[in-house]
């Protein structure tokens, strides 16, 4: 028996489907692997939702056409992009411009090119100042996500509550009256004053923050921590603000458009699509009550393997995305948005995308009062444990303890992670 | 990248060949030179002892199991040894930290939570699958009017699997709007809160996977097929009633596929990993399946170190779990086969 | 499977006689309605999340909320399934999905068969302990070589590509070698001397004898890998980063995560990515629903 006529068919066959594999793998170029470039084509991950996608690709594609001859291949990232963008490090392959979140900055630094950034280009200094990491920068900001609230201002007219200032913010008191009066109905037809509280958004609103200003120590389980969390957990027991479980798998801006809801804080430039079609209500924007939400800044980085034609091609587009009006237009498609534009030219776009007595300004005034919260390495990892404990045991999430009894242990596991 | 794949990969780019195809070229170079290697050997020992022709042919056609295990098993293993003894974030260079990943793993109070829970999942789960597979595949082997329509219809939610089931059953037991709670509020009960609820999580996986019965439901409806008639038949003439023939016929019958199906269902809920991920853990941690904790720590904390020693408490002990399941199944089946085998032939012979 | 039946009976030539003379509803009435009775009761019990889920996905946002557990398609919302193909690169996920199912059944079941003939056919020493060796390895779960193997593809190159979900399966699964090696065994050993005689060597002897004769087994391990490799989402999970390279487990998840709230769009997407083991089982249905049986080689 001749060995050889036994060994070739199956090595061909293997052969043969593995190259079938890879030709069926399609004919689209594999991710840019860094080194080696002879051409300036680069690569650009992101992350979001299909409307957040359809902008970045549009502000892509803005660039091709403004520089001929150039190519930027977009790679969209829908979920755990954090993670993704990890092991695309590990492995070489991550995308030469990189879109990447002030609050998970501090992992990534050591990956990034350093970047020279002009921070009076933006409407506001503390913008660039976000995407700092030990006093260098390692992203260039391209837009800023404030949040607002919304308010249905017929629900207010039938509770005899005058509208609130389009400018200036509530206190957290005079939210809390406000919707006591907005609340009531029972079972699936129930109003509740507010939508679903956001714990770390209020947490900021009410002058707390989830770690302190220099992130050498978690503190949301603090006096003042605790407190925004019983004030939340007040709210929900007295069913002014649905709980996390009545909200399960649940549209809010549904509700709203329902007139389930009085108030949906928590509104940021991405919501204005779900609430551009609701007209009755009748709504308008006003500022987060207190201090507001925490502001997160969208940022470019450049890989630190990104060289030669690529590296100049990734500084050209990243310039382009940040300044140039045409791509900051674009961070409004429709009507919704991506982010607030951050340089001054592009303001009067969003603001323009539905009739001035919805107030979009709102947007522009929350963007310079807008707080920053500090960048910690792993943050994924600390905050995603802190959050799990904070949801699992107290009534912010499914659980039942009392918030005085579970958020200080939590904070000091967070704070020692954080030393770790 | 390790530097002679890099080097192959750079001369494959040069050649031309399509960037898709750039990543397989080392990986089958080193194959081809590995099967030239094998050939040549396979080639020299057929010319130098003719006889053990079958022999050679026997390594042959068992080589791509070979080389898989030894490539994608064994090596992978032995280096997750070394791995355990590091701190290792993929993007640094591992630090070597001793023995330090497995005294925090035997600290890690989720550790203990996480074998609790996994091993919660199987004893229960797996009895349950089973009896419910094997009552109503006894019920399916009827001869009724419509019964494979009834089939049919049994089998058709395991085609709904894996993320889309967690998907749909996200929503069937949606604590307020969802398919059960309604139904159960329509009879006037409160129901739980299944998912969002840190004593219902698990059970509710479990109901989950009793949906999909009715694949291991035809597995059985097989077995039930094959029982001979003849075995039935004699024991009828026996005078055994219908009990006496399910408990004297059937289930002996059926045993080593039951056997087989409980092993094979064991460690596919050892397993469990999707629903897990799409539920986060679950509420205080009621659905941390062990290799969802796996992967966390692996893929979203980026600890490779720690990872690969909680992969080897795993195997530790999924090895003594089998251990101890082991004699009855897969093991008996196959010395029983061996023996069966072996009387069969000298009969074949005499006759 | 009935090939795990080895219990000792031969396959003789009972199944020619028949049970009984009258069928099974003449002789027992009452029993009968009574397992109508509860046959009905467990298929609605069964088959209603199913409908639930094919009746959402054609309805409004608003209609998922008032119709609750309802089943009846009151709204036939055809463009959610227009949605959901659009509003995420539908096809090319599709295509990642086929080609990182068909391709791996190719190779498993090659490699599968050619170990399993060899443990049932090529009795030589040592055969029975590494065959133990395979049966052991079935017991050992891929995940607890999850990090290491992810090292050995990075090392390799294979980050964001397909071929981590593709090349292990032509390097043969130890449960299907099992399976393999038993039908094999079922198999009659005059075939083997008749090929023998015929002077076929040992590769053509598998590829021309027995591998057609193994057709049944072929097809029951091709369905059951196709629900397995279709519904694969701790690979992609690992290995896939971009776009181009995901498979549809892989975006649905991510979509539940984006869009959770859209369930009309999350039930679309979810029957869509259904659909192909639909249409597997209409096609295979006789052979599933009877059993999936490897006895009809004989």
């Amino acid at each position: 028996m001749k060995l050889r006529n036994r060994l070739l068919p199956f090595g061909a066959g293997l052969a043969a489907l593995l190259l079938a594999a890879g030709c069926a793998t399609g004919s689209q170029p594999a991710a840019n692997s860094g080194g080696a470039d002879e051409n300036g084509d680069i690569t650009f991950s992101f992350w979001g939702t299909n409307s957040e996608a359809a902008s970045l690709k549009a502000i892509a594609a803005a660039f091709e056409q403004a520089n001929p001859g150039t190519k930027v291949t977009t790679n969209w990232i829908q979920a755990d992009y954090e993670q993704k963008l990890q092991t695309s490090i590990a492995a070489g392959t991550q995308a030469t411009v990189i879109e990447i979140s002030n609050t998970s900055l501090a992992g990534f630094a050591p990956s990034f090119a350093e970047q020279q950034v002009d921070p009076t280009k933006f409407v506001q200094p503390n913008i660039s100042e976000a995407l700092k990491y030990d006093g260098k920068y390692y992203a260039t900001p391209f837009t800023a996500k404030p949040k607002v609230m919304a308010v249905n201002l017929d629900a207010f007219k039938a509770a005899g509550l005058p509208a609130p200032s389009p400018t200036t913010p509530l206190s957290l008191d005079e939210f809390k009256t406000i919707v006591a009066k907005l609340s009531h109905g029972e079972g699936k037809k129930r109003v509740y004053g507010t939508s679903n509280m956001w714990f770390k958004g209020w947490l900021t609103a009410a002058g707390g923050g989830f770690y302190n200003a220099d992130a050498t120590a978690c503190t949301f389980g603090d006096q003042q921590g605790v407190a925004t969390a019983q004030y939340i957990v007040d709210l929900q027991k007295q069913r002014y603000a649905p709980s996390s479980i009545d909200i399960e798998g649940q549209d809010q801006a549904q509700w709203f458009a329902a007139g389930r809801l009085g108030t949906f804080s928590d509104f940021g430039p991405w919501t204005v699509a779900d609430f551009a079609k609701i007209s009755k209500p009748n709504w308008t924007l006003v500022p987060v009550p207190g201090k507001g939400f925490p502001m997160e800044v969208g940022g470019l980085a450049i890989a630190k393997n990104a060289s030669g034609k690529k590296l100049e091609t990734a500084k050209k587009f990243v310039e382009f995305v940040s300044t140039q009006q045409v791509a900051q237009d674009l961070l409004i498609q429709g009507n919704t948005a991506l982010g607030v534009p951050i340089i001054a030219a592009s303001t009067p776009t969003l603001e323009k995308v539905l009739p001035p007595e919805r107030n979009l300004a709102a947007f522009t005034t929350a963007l310079k009062t807008g707080l920053i919260s500090p960048s910690v390495p792993r943050e994924g990892q600390i905050s995603g444990d802190a959050d799990k404990g904070i949801t699992s045991y107290t009534p912010l999430g499914s659980g039942k303890d009392d918030v005085a009894k579970i958020l200080p242990g939590l904070n000091d596991k967070c704070t020692a992670a954080l030393k770790q | 990248m390790n530097p002679t794949i890099g080097w192959i990969r750079q001369l494959a780019e040069s050649w031309g060949v399509p960037a898709v195809l750039v990543p397989l070229v080392p990986f089958l170079v080193l194959l081809v030179a590995l099967y030239a290697v094998i050939g040549l050997a396979a080639y020299g020992a057929k010319r130098a002892w003719p006889r053990a022709d079958k022999t050679i042919a026997f390594w042959l056609f068992i080589s791509p199991w070979l080389i898989g295990f030894l490539v994608f098993t064994v090596g992978p293993m032995l280096s997750s040894v070394y791995v355990s003894l590091t701190s290792w974030d993929l993007i640094t260079p591992p630090k070597f930290v001793g023995v330090a990943n497995y005294t925090e793993a035997f600290q890690d109070p989720r550790v203990g939570q996480a074998i609790k829970v996994t091993l919660l999942y199987a004893v229960i789960s797996v009895p349950l699958q089973t009896a419910l597979a094997f009552a109503v595949s006894l019920l399916m082997n009827v001869d009724l009017p419509g019964i494979r329509l009834f089939r049919t219809i049994w089998y058709l939610p395991s085609l709904v699997s894996g993320v889309a089931q967690i998907v749909l059953f996200l929503w069937v037991f949606n604590p307020q709007y969802g398919l059960v709670n309604d139904v159960l509020g329509k009879a006037g009960i409160q129901g739980p809160g299944w998912f969002n609820d840190a004593s219902w999580a698990l059970p509710t996986v479990i109901l989950m996977s009793l949906w999909t019965v009715g694949g291991a439901m035809v597995i059985y409806l097989a077995g039930l097929k094959d029982v001979p008639t003849s075995l039935y038949e004699a024991a009828a003439l026996d005078g055994a009633g219908r009990l006496r023939l399910f408990w004297h016929v059937t289930l002996p019958q059926l045993s080593p596929i039951i056997l087989f199906n409980v092993l094979t269902g064991i460690i596919g809920a050892l397993q469990i990993f999707t629903q897990g991920f799409i539920a986060n853990g679950g509420p205080k941690d009621s659905l941390l399946f062990f290799v969802y904790y796996l992967y966390d720590n692996a893929f979203q904390n980026f600890r490779m170190g720690y990872a690969s020693a909680l992969a080897w408490i795993l195997f530790v002990i999924i090895m003594a779990l089998t251990a101890v399941t082991l004699r009855g199944s897969a093991f008996a089946i196959y010395y029983e086969t061996e023996m069966g085998g072996r009387r069969r032939r000298p009969r074949l012979r005499k006759g | 499977m009935a090939v795990l039946v080895e219990t000792g009976h031969a396959a003789g030539p009972s199944t020619t006689v028949r049970r009984a003379d009258r069928p099974y509803w003449r002789r027992n009435l009452p029993l009968t309605l009574v397992l109508y009775a509860v046959l009905a009761l467990g298929s609605l019990a069964f088959v209603y999340p199913f409908l639930w889920m094919i009746a959402t996905s054609l309805r409004s946002l608003a209609g998922v909320g008032s119709a609750g557990a309802s089943i009846w398609p009151s709204e036939f919302l055809w463009e959610n399934y227009t949605r959901a193909i659009t509003s995420f690169p539908f096809w090319r996920y599709a295509l990642n999905s086929l080609i990182t199912t068909l391709i791996p059944i190719v190779g498993t079941v090659f490699s599968c068969a050619l170990a399993g003939f060899a443990f049932a056919r090529l009795r030589v020493r040592f055969s029975g302990v590494v065959f133990a060796v395979v049966l052991a390895t079935m017991l050992l779960p891929g995940e607890v070589t999850m990090v290491p193997q992810f090292m050995l593809f990075n090392n390799l190159g294979m980050i964001d590509t397909l071929y981590p979900l593709i090349l292990p399966a032509f390097f043969g699964s130890p449960f299907y070698i099992f399976l393999f090696r038993q039908f094999f065994s079922r198999m009659p050993a005059e075939l083997a001397d008749a090929a023998v005689v015929d002077g076929c060597g040992w590769f053509k002897m598998f590829l021309l004898v027995y591998l057609p004769l193994a057709r049944p087994a072929v097809v029951a391990v091709s369905i059951l890998l196709f629900m397995s490799y279709w519904n694969n989402f701790l690979g992609p999970a690992i290995y896939i980063n971009s776009d181009q390279w995901k498979t549809l487990p892989l975006a649905l998840a991510g979509f539940q995560s984006v869009n959770g709230t859209d369930t009309p769009l999350l039930m679309a997407t979810s029957v869509l990515i259904t659909l192909p083991c639909l249409v597997i089982f209409f096609v295979a249905q006789k052979q599933i629903t009877n059993g999936i049986t490897f006895t009809g080689g004989r």
